[in-house]
């Protein structure tokens, strides 16, 4: 194992990661939240690790595609633990340390779920860095980390291809530096968009940033206890749904619409699956709950329904209405929509939508191929064709993915929650989703869990955002290090 | 640079591989889905599963935004072809690897015609040039040429008639008209590779290699290396089309000529088309056969095609008292293992050849090409000063440079220098510089 370069990079991440925690630190001075001092003693610690990892290792040999998955992973751990430190000083959690871990993974790892009773009381530095943890996981630290690392002289490819995986590789440059830029600027300018966009329907600048970061992150923390329905304004609701839209599409597909490919965007296939999917999930949900005794006329059940099925499906989890509330049918659509998640390639979470497709076309094909045992029958995404070995990683993501969920359940179900309770908070971490059903439902927290059962969502929430193979990879190797050469 | 590169194989991935370090943006189209996603996880560049003949793939791959497209697949026809559709789709300079050269660009009065290659890199005649220098000089198994023709490094082992046994290597050079316009680089002792200092002392089975003009290098192999062996005759092991052209060569310049070749239907072909050539049905491999000729002073070429074949085969030549045995080698990483065969005297692989040569035409940065020295682990860098740096103008004795590397050759205007501790290095020069791996970076470090 190449430790040098391990150690190194990690501390790389950990450099970042300082510098951006003075961010939190200036609207912290603004507003005189009283938090500037807990703020100043993590960068302090962060930098002085980052500084001694990043400056004490000289990497002598180029990194193989094995270490690639042990470094992407054991860095999102570092940053997990490293930016918990804000909430730890400040004493938030009750000095939980746990807590603390689990409230900042959840933030990387865009998912949103949190352990805070009173989200209105932390003080406004804190609630920044919370947020802001899901600007920087949403497009990734690594990548972000990409950016600076040629200049070290270590090769990013291996990196590249264990934080960003997925069936199919959109390079968009043929340098992963270059693609890394790209991906950043889009998310960057996009950030600048949704901010203005929100200040003009009346909020500050901070709020107006919180909740842009929650929403192109996907991640879905708000600064308010009845998240975005807190507002209780149109405009606002629909500024956010239409940058959870973006945020849900692959970004390459923003690329190819600035050069002015657009035919291309309207002819991918994934993205054509993904508005279909959301078009019919609206139109059922909005429809079921306008026929339900709650009483909405149409607009406004459309209103709701067309926020919720957005919110979930990109995995972001905002809400504008408590779902618990509504009927049956509509619940089990928006845990489908859970295991779903945005498309390859952008922030969202979840199995993605090309996965599912291609693991549809493959069950239908396997039908045809028992119908007519001689034919031959290839798979198809458009026009092109999916690769057999692409075909069989992506089944074997499914069920690694299924398999992870039934296993998280049944801890939890183990450690004594109900049944729903269970299955919602499993699938809602492993998708990076959020809110759940039941106890862990629109309005509710993850307090309530006990110690063991945090660790174990917070590894769930990891296993989803670096879609499951890095961090199983990582534990592999790591302990498995003997037999291993 | 925007660089395209059709083929994705052994030398088309080394291209790649380089092209990527010197912070070129890189695609490659390969045709095998199993390199191609090889070559996806291992290096930084876009890779495209598809023919290089294809406009589809050509245009996937933003040709049109191309500054240079290399065509380096296996297969000569998709090189052409793919490189006059290149010239259609976009202004991108076209190079193009093609093997059998005179099957597409015939001899001068018959003009080939346009194909829309800028450049074209023949490697079956890069091998058979390679041959022909080796044999020139057989007691200077190396040559690497720089970019006067006439300035060169070549290597060449002690024998027990040098004079200089066991003495110093000032004592040797020291006001000696010849010595003082060549400078050794390097010498490997055993498997160890030294940049020599004026105390290091020479022995024989040492190998030298020396930098210096042509005419002087001749000089120096034949006062102090020469062994009198006149080599009269050339055995060539494999009657592919590099083998057949270098008895052409050989039989041109009068020598006896002798090729061994397995396959009968080949040796038939062999016989009508050569004059003058012995030609022997039989194995390289086969101890009867080799006994059978007369090897003594010989030079023996192994050129089957099959690596373990030809290693075997010059091993072989030289236990039948072959003066001296070469062997071509297509796997570029082995040939550092075949250093440690001490039988064999000098290795070469077609790849590496049109490595060189294709890198030198995709250069535009101060470092004008990176040459890998044979046999040892080691680098000749040549570096073009177009900026100021620290060590301009300053004698080369004052100037503190890493351990592991040596200035070989200063080249200013059309004059060759080769450098002593007055001499300084002036803006516009050209530099050789000779670098140990572990240096290089320092190296690097210090011309820019």
């Amino acid at each position: 194992m190449n430790w040098k370069a391990i150690l190194k990079i990690q501390g790389i991440i950990l450099i970042i990661l300082a510098v951006s925690m003075c961010l939190p630190l200036a609207f912290s001075l603004y507003y005189a939240s009283g938090d500037a001092l807990d703020l100043l003693m993590s960068i302090g610690i962060t930098l002085v690790v980052g500084l001694i990892l990043a400056l004490s290792f000289n990497p002598d040999k180029p990194l193989r595609t094995r270490e690639g998955f042990v470094i992407v992973s054991l860095g999102w751990i570092a940053a997990a633990i490293f930016g918990a430190l804000p909430f730890f000083f400040n004493g938030v959690f009750d000095g939980n340390f746990i807590d603390c871990v689990f409230e900042t993974m959840s933030g990387f790892t865009t998912t949103g779920a949190t352990v805070l009773t009173n989200i209105e009381i932390v003080p406004k530095g804190l609630l920044f860095w919370r947020s802001l943890t899901h600007w920087l996981g949403g497009m990734g630290i690594i990548l972000l980390a990409i950016i600076i690392l040629p200049a070290i002289g270590l090769s990013s490819t291996q990196l590249f291809r264990a934080e960003v995986p997925g069936p199919t590789k959109d390079k968009i440059s043929p340098k992963v530096k270059n693609t890394a830029m790209i991906l950043w600027l889009i998310y960057l300018g996009l950030t600048v968009m949704e901010t203005g966009m929100l200040m003009l329907g009346g909020m500050d600048l901070y709020t107006a940033l919180c909740h842009t970061f929650g929403t192109l992150a996907t991640g879905g923390f708000s600064t308010l206890n009845a998240s975005v329905a807190g507002f209780n304004s149109l405009y606002i609701e629909m500024v956010i749904l239409v940058f959870m839209f973006l945020a849900g599409t692959n970004f390459a597909l923003h690329f190819f619409l600035i050069q002015g490919r657009l035919k291309e965007v309207i002819k991918n296939r994934e993205w054509q699956f993904y508005v279909s999917l959301l078009v019919i999930a609206i139109l059922l949900i909005s429809l079921s709950v306008f026929k339900s005794d709650l009483g909405y006329n149409f607009w406004t059940s459309l209103r709701y329904a067309s926020f919720q099925v957005v919110s979930i499906t990109t995995t972001t989890g905002y809400v504008t209405a408590n779902f618990e509330l509504w009927p049956a049918f509509t619940k089990i659509i928006l845990v489908l929509l859970m295991f779903v998640g945005g498309c390859a390639g952008s922030t969202g979470g979840g199995m993605k939508q090309i996965r599912v497709m291609i693991g549809g076309k493959f069950v239908a094909k396997e039908i045809r191929k028992i119908t007519y045992p001689n034919a031959l029958f290839s798979l198809k995404i458009g026009k092109e064709h999916v690769k057999e070995y692409v075909m069989k990683n992506v089944i074997a993501f499914i069920i690694l993915f299924v398999g992870l969920f039934a296993l998280i359940s049944l801890f939890l179900t183990f450690r004594g929650y109900d049944i729903i309770t269970s299955f919602s908070a499993s699938i809602a971490t492993l998708s990076n989703i959020g809110p759940g059903l039941a106890r862990v439902g629109a309005i509710e927290n993850y307090a309530f869990f006990d110690n063991i059962s945090k660790v174990v969502l917070t590894f769930s929430m990891l296993l989803g955002r670096l879609e499951l193979y890095s961090v199983i990879i990582m534990v592999y190797y790591l302990f498995n290090s003997k037999r291993i050469h | 640079m925007n660089i395209v590169i059709v083929g994705g194989g052994e030398l088309g991935s080394m291209v790649a591989d380089q092209l990527i370090r010197e912070n070129h943006s890189v695609t490659v189209i390969e045709k095998s889905e199993k390199q191609a996603k090889h070559l996806n996880d291992s290096i930084d560049a876009l890779i495209i599963n598809g023919d290089g003949n294809y406009v589809r793939f050509l245009k996937q791959a933003n040709v049109d935004k191309a500054d240079l497209f290399l065509a380096l697949s296996n297969n000569d026809n998709v090189n052409i072809v793919s490189c006059g559709l290149v010239k259609k789709l976009s202004n991108a300079t076209t190079i193009a690897k093609v093997e059998n050269y005179s099957h597409y660009f015939p001899a001068p009065p018959n003009l080939p015609v346009d194909f829309g290659i800028d450049k074209t890199v023949a490697t079956k005649q890069l091998s058979i040039n390679k041959l022909v220098d080796l044999i020139s000089e057989p007691d200077a198994m190396e040559h690497i040429h720089f970019i006067h023709e006439n300035v060169k490094v070549i290597g060449t082992v002690i024998n027990e008639h040098f004079s200089g046994n066991g003495m110093k290597l000032k004592d040797i050079t020291q006001g000696n008209a010849i010595w003082e316009n060549v400078r050794i680089i390097a010498i490997k002792k055993d498997n160890e590779v030294l940049i020599p200092g004026g105390d290091d002392v020479l022995h024989t089975g040492d190998k030298l290699y020396i930098i210096g003009k042509s005419n002087v290098l001749r000089d120096v192999i034949k006062f102090y290396f020469a062994s009198n062996v006149k080599v009269k005759s050339v055995v060539i092991i494999g009657g592919n089309q590099i083998g057949r052209e270098f008895a052409k060569r050989m039989v041109k310049e009068g020598r006896k000529v002798t090729i061994i070749e397995e396959d009968e239907k080949i040796c038939q072909h062999l016989a009508e088309e050569l004059d003058n050539v012995l030609i022997i049905n039989g194995s390289g491999l086969n101890q009867t056969v080799l006994s059978d000729l007369d090897m003594e002073n010989s030079f023996v070429a192994c050129v089957t095609g099959r690596d373990e074949h030809n290693i075997i085969s010059a091993v072989m030549a030289k236990k039948n008292h072959a003066y001296k045995a070469v062997c071509n080698i297509s796997n570029v990483a082995i040939s550092s293992i075949i250093n440690q065969v001490k039988d064999i005297d000098s290795v070469f692989s077609t790849e590496s050849l049109a490595f060189g040569e294709i890198i030198k035409y995709c250069r535009k940065g101060d470092i004008l090409s990176v040459t890998p020295v044979p046999y040892i682990d080691a680098e000749t860098i040549k570096i073009k000063i177009s900026e100021k740096i620290a060590l301009l103008d300053k004698p080369l004795s004052k100037v503190k440079f890493p351990t592991g590397m040596i200035v070989g050759a200063i080249f200013r205007d059309d004059e060759v220098i080769i450098p002593h501790g007055d001499d300084e290095i002036k803006m516009d020069d050209i530099v050789i510089v000779f670098v140990l791996p572990q240096s290089k970076k320092l190296v690097e470090k210090l011309f820019s």
